[in-house]
């Protein structure tokens, strides 16, 4: 059986320490290892793993229940990162955060949410991480009366099925169509008891079990390095 | 009646329901014309123009926009023209019953 993609086990990998934590009663990382965003946030969420300044480089932020203070903390966050120079620049990079962001706010219903984003130089990509607890995509489609399996549900969601109707349901399509043809880049979303991942070469659904199942959502995106997109407003159209 | 967006909202248009906020704002005020001036404005996203322009659609009032940046004017030409939605390969559908599976 072909292996899994590196995004896809960086988020299992998370899974892995929670699971070794629960049965040692400690959080222990693995130091010859890089450590992504992708496995960072669910630790930060389970609560094995608290704010340490400096230890992972830039830290992740949590996004505010107040609308009107959201704006101003993610461009706070997008300017210290200054991330947007290897992200396709200030449009692209900006675009994908705030789609991502916005459909933390319009469907989750969080309690938590939060966003990492960091660059890898010698690996020469940058790898985005937005993750909440609230309802799962499929618990978001059943409340609006659409019942489908957990698999089903976020090949919908990411084809741009919303709850809100036909004219809605962009944002996520388009940021996967972005990552996967305009940066080559790969895509993971992980919600409830199932995943998605996407790149060029392939694309999987994965039926999780048990402790690899996640209550929230997880979009994670690992972009080459890229000064600029071409074709970015075809892309998003 | 002039109004700055970027004063009522944000230089950085971002979230929908900021769009919607907007507009309920802009159904209060006294002028029945309003230009909506896009001075400043450094980024917009869909879901913001989105819904920008279908409140607009909507609106009681005369709106007509100036000194709209050109980033914003492709996002509304986005919206304003969707293509149909981008749809991914029928993926691969596999079962995970345990951890250590990933990593082998």
């Amino acid at each position: 059986m072909a292996g899994f993609p590196p995004l896809f086990q960086s988020y299992a990998l998370s899974c892995k320490l929670q699971v070794e934590a629960v049965k040692s009663g400690k959080t222990t990382l693995p130091s010859s290892k890089i450590i992504f965003p992708s496995t960072i946030l669910p630790l930060v969420n389970s609560g094995l793993l608290t704010r340490g300044p400096g230890v992972f480089g830039p830290t992740w932020i949590e996004l505010p229940k107040d609308p009107a203070q959201r704006s101003n903390r993610l461009r706070e966050y997008s300017d210290s990162t200054d991330l947007s120079q290897v992200c396709g620049g200030p449009d692209v990079f900006n675009y994908l955060l705030n789609e991502i962001v916005d459909n933390i706010y319009q469907h989750s219903e969080f309690t938590r949410a939060m966003v990492l984003a960091k660059r890898f130089n010698e690996e020469k990509f940058t790898e985005l991480a937005f993750l909440d607890d609230g309802l799962t995509i499929p618990k978001v489609l059943q409340k609006h009366g659409r019942h489908l399996n957990q698999a089903r549900a976020l090949q919908a969601a990411a084809s741009g099925t919303s709850t809100k109707g036909p004219e809605r349901g962009y944002g996520l399509s388009t940021s996967i169509r972005l990552v996967r043809e305009g940066f080559k880049g790969d895509f993971l979303l992980v919600s409830g008891g199932a995943a998605l991942s996407a790149n060029r070469e392939k694309t999987e659904e994965y039926v999780l079990d048990g402790s690899l199942a996640l209550e929230g959502t997880l979009v994670a995106l690992r972009i080459p390095f890229m000064k600029k997109v071409e074709r970015f407003y075809e892309y998003i159209s | 009646m002039k109004v700055l967006i970027t004063q009522k909202v944000s230089d950085n248009l971002a979230f929908r329901d900021s769009a919607e906020a907007f507009f309920h704002e802009i159904e209060t005020l006294p002028d029945q014309s309003i230009t909506i001036d896009f001075s400043g404005v450094k980024f917009i996203s869909r879901s913001f123009a989105h819904e920008y322009l279908a409140r607009k659609k909507q609106s009681s009032k005369t709106l007509k926009e100036t000194h709209v940046p050109e980033s914003v004017r492709k996002m509304f030409h986005v919206v304003l023209h969707p293509s149909k939605k981008f749809e991914l390969p029928k993926p691969t559908v596999r079962r995970i019953d345990r951890i250590d599976a990933v990593f082998t």
